[in-house]
């Protein structure tokens, strides 16, 4: 009984305790904490980029060794984005909107654009700091990239200041596409966003050249045809869109059955993309159409990435936290192996170089254990990890 | 677990959204009025049964004070005290414990439709029931200076957390607490009760001020809307005095606090009540019929009392 009264007398102190432990986990729940690794390779001088937490890392693709490892102290300088390597730098955003250049040998910071605030007082500032998500598109003078909740900025290469600013209605977390200036267009940056459009940006004057509705938000990015000079584009309407660059137009479009983040891979006129309700599908594009396509249902959890082609397979990485290999017919899994964490960040795939061996599938996942794991295409065993 | 009430609600959230022409704000607060609505029975019930608490005090401090030596006594006095009133001291938690995964199932769609990282966007898909929703996926997320999907910059949205917070936790506090607080009477439970929830008047409001500095502004939208809310149906239930609560009117003097609570604003006939000194606890006892079972706030055994102890 005084047990009872006991109760009474702590039941608003328990209750209000619940409430606030179940919203403080709740609000934890794939909060700005987490994050997952990006990964990136570069192939001629076999090096992997991963960009997780509060790190840039470099690694030797083959043996996994660390060559070098840019660790930052901001207090909240989570990425997501994936790295990209050019030209002796490697370009990353982060969770506060800075834009990291680094030295792709040594790792030594070049540069960082740090967004500026209107400070009113203090740590006043009607100006939210936003994220980057996407990786960016790089040219001679320019770096290219759209930001968590809205917006897409230029920043220059030579005065590491910001050049431009594109608003967008919503965040734009795909990496955006550059194209240099040829006889009858300008230099133009393409960019889909969450707010549903396809934009295409002046990358001088940062104006908007034309946009496209979608039909819904593309969180991915976009994959280029030069054949055709169309891209591709997954939606969360369940959609692959096929637009035609110089027509400014939806050439096509084909529904699948869960949405689409991953951008498309294409090879020989078929594109491979999978869906967060874990197909994969291979869809043909006959006559500038999409043909009919062959799909299966291979995971239990959502694929994200990319899909990664090499002779004859198509490797995915799923949620469910698998990769697979699957023939091109789509028609049988040839073989898939375990991930210790959700594989949902791009996969790369290393090619040994030597006679009679494939190579590396490098993948990154969510587990601190195995932020990067390299599996042998041909043994299926893993070759090393990062953690 | 949650996902029972999450996918619903995401759902519901999604589809307000696309008929209220994209106003993600003017969404948020029809849902929270919806949800608030939809709980209001567990409410209303939570509430009867936290009165007939209220009303209980002075009855357990008068049989706390006769049995201050007799622990087992005292219980057991208690037990037939709640009986007789047929309160189950229980009662008042259980519509608190199936409200938790509302909140929490409100809580998860709105954070879920903002989509501020990569990993709740995911989170969201497979969620929907109405397939046809996913057009409007994700939410816009600007408002006025806010990015929804962001903390407030200018820092008016955590202040507004805070402010009706506390107007809900001080206009929603038992009067008659701070008073048992204030008489010194040696009541320990009723003080440590009013106590408690004069903490919980100041915590609350610093806990919700620091979720709204750290998470989205949408949320922020959400805990003002049912703040507001909450205070404004309280109001229309007649269960807020808000001269009183705002120091505008002396407080219940203690000779008042002492009595059951008048009863009257709710159930004029729980009004006709004796005073507990006129009736101990112990005299011979009201016929009453069988306790009810669920037994949170039975006003039937209360009337027969009322009618049985005027004509006695």
């Amino acid at each position: 009984m005084n047990s009872l009264r006991d109760f009474f007398v702590s039941r608003r102190l328990t209750l209000g305790v619940l409430v606030l432990a179940a919203l403080v986990l709740v609000a934890c729940d794939g909060g700005p904490g987490e994050s997952w690794p990006g990964v990136t390779a570069n192939a001629d001088t076999n090096v992997i980029y991963v960009a997780n937490n509060k790190s840039v890392v470099a690694l030797d693709a083959l043996s996994g060794e660390k060559l070098w490892a840019e660790d930052y102290t901001y207090e909240e300088a989570l990425f997501f984005a994936v790295p990209v390597g050019d030209n002796g730098t490697v370009f990353v955003g982060d969770y506060e909107g800075r834009m990291h250049a680094i030295d792709a040998t040594t790792g030594e910071q070049q540069w960082v654009y740090e967004p500026e605030r209107r400070m009113i007082a203090g740590p006043i500032s009607p100006d939210p700091k936003d994220r980057v998500i996407g990786s960016v598109a790089v040219s001679e003078d320019a770096v290219f990239f759209g930001l968590g909740s809205r917006n897409v900025t230029a920043v220059s290469r030579e005065t590491h200041e910001e050049l431009w600013t594109f608003e967008t209605d919503h965040g734009v977390w795909g990496e955006p596409l550059y194209f240099d200036k040829t006889e009858t267009a300008p230099a133009t940056l393409y960019v889909v966003s969450l707010d549903h459009y396809l934009y295409a940006i002046h990358t001088e004057s940062g104006d908007q050249l034309w946009k496209l509705d979608l039909g819904g938000a593309a969180p991915g990015g976009m994959t280029y045809d030069e054949e055709r000079n169309w891209v591709y584009v997954g939606t969360f309407v369940s959609e692959i869109v096929a637009v035609d660059l110089d027509a400014h137009t939806i050439v096509d479009r084909v529904k699948v059955s869960d949405w689409v983040w991953g951008r498309p891979a294409l090879q020989d006129d078929i594109l491979y993309v999978g869906d967060l309700g874990g197909n994969l599908y291979a869809i043909p594009i006959v006559d500038n159409r999409f043909g009919e396509f062959a799909d299966i249902d291979i995971a239990d959890g959502g694929i994200r990435s990319t899909p990664v082609l090499t002779d004859g397979m198509v490797i995915v990485s799923s949620q469910d936290k698998h990769i697979y290999v699957v023939n091109k017919e789509l028609d049988t899994v040839e073989w898939s192996e375990k991930t210790k964490g959700e594989a949902l960040t791009e996969m790369v795939f290393v090619p040994s170089g030597e006679e009679g061996q494939a190579g590396l599938i490098v993948v990154g996942t969510s587990d601190n254990d195995q932020k990067v794991v390299a599996f042998d295409y041909d043994s299926r065993e893993e070759v090393w990890r990062y953690d | 677990m949650l996902d029972i009430v999450i996918n619903p609600f995401i759902t519901i959230l999604l589809f307000l959204y696309q008929i209220l022409g994209g106003n993600v704000v003017l969404s948020i607060v029809v849902f929270t009025i919806l949800v608030r609505l939809a709980t209001y029975p567990l409410t209303h019930k939570q509430q009867q049964s936290t009165k007939a608490m209220q009303e209980l005090q002075p009855e357990l401090k008068k049989l706390q004070e006769k049995y201050k030596n007799d622990r087992e006594r005292m219980a057991q006095a208690q037990m037939e005290l709640y009986r007789e009133y047929g309160v189950n001291p229980l009662a008042g938690c259980l519509p608190l414990i199936i409200q938790l995964p509302i909140l929490l199932g409100l809580y998860r769609a709105i954070v879920a439709t903002l989509a501020a990282t990569p990993l709740q966007l995911l989170n969201l898909s497979g969620r929907l029931w109405v397939p046809d929703l996913s057009s409007v996926v994700p939410l816009e997320n600007k408002f006025l200076w806010l990015n929804l999907a962001m903390p407030d910059p200018l820092y008016v949205l955590p202040i507004l957390v805070v402010a009706t917070t506390f107007l809900q936790q001080k206009l929603l506090m038992p009067t008659t607490s701070s008073n048992n607080n204030q008489n010194g009477s040696g009541n320990e439970t009723a003080d440590q009760a009013a106590q408690m929830t004069k903490n919980m008047m100041y915590f609350m409001p610093l806990m919700f001020g620091f979720f709204a500095l750290s998470f989205a502004s949408g949320l922020s939208i959400y805990f003002i809307a049912s703040n507001l809310i909450g205070i404004g149906q309280y109001a229309l239930m007649g269960k807020i005095n808000f001269r009183q609560a705002l120091g505008l009117a002396p407080a219940e003097d203690e000779n008042e606090a002492a009595q059951p609570t008048p009863a009257a604003k709710v159930k004029p006939e729980a009004a006709e009540k004796p005073k507990r000194s006129e009736v101990s606890a112990f005299a011979p006892k009201p016929k009453r019929g069988k306790p009810k079972r669920e037994g949170i706030y039975d006003s039937r055994a209360q009337r027969a009392q009322a009618k049985s102890r005027t004509k006695g």
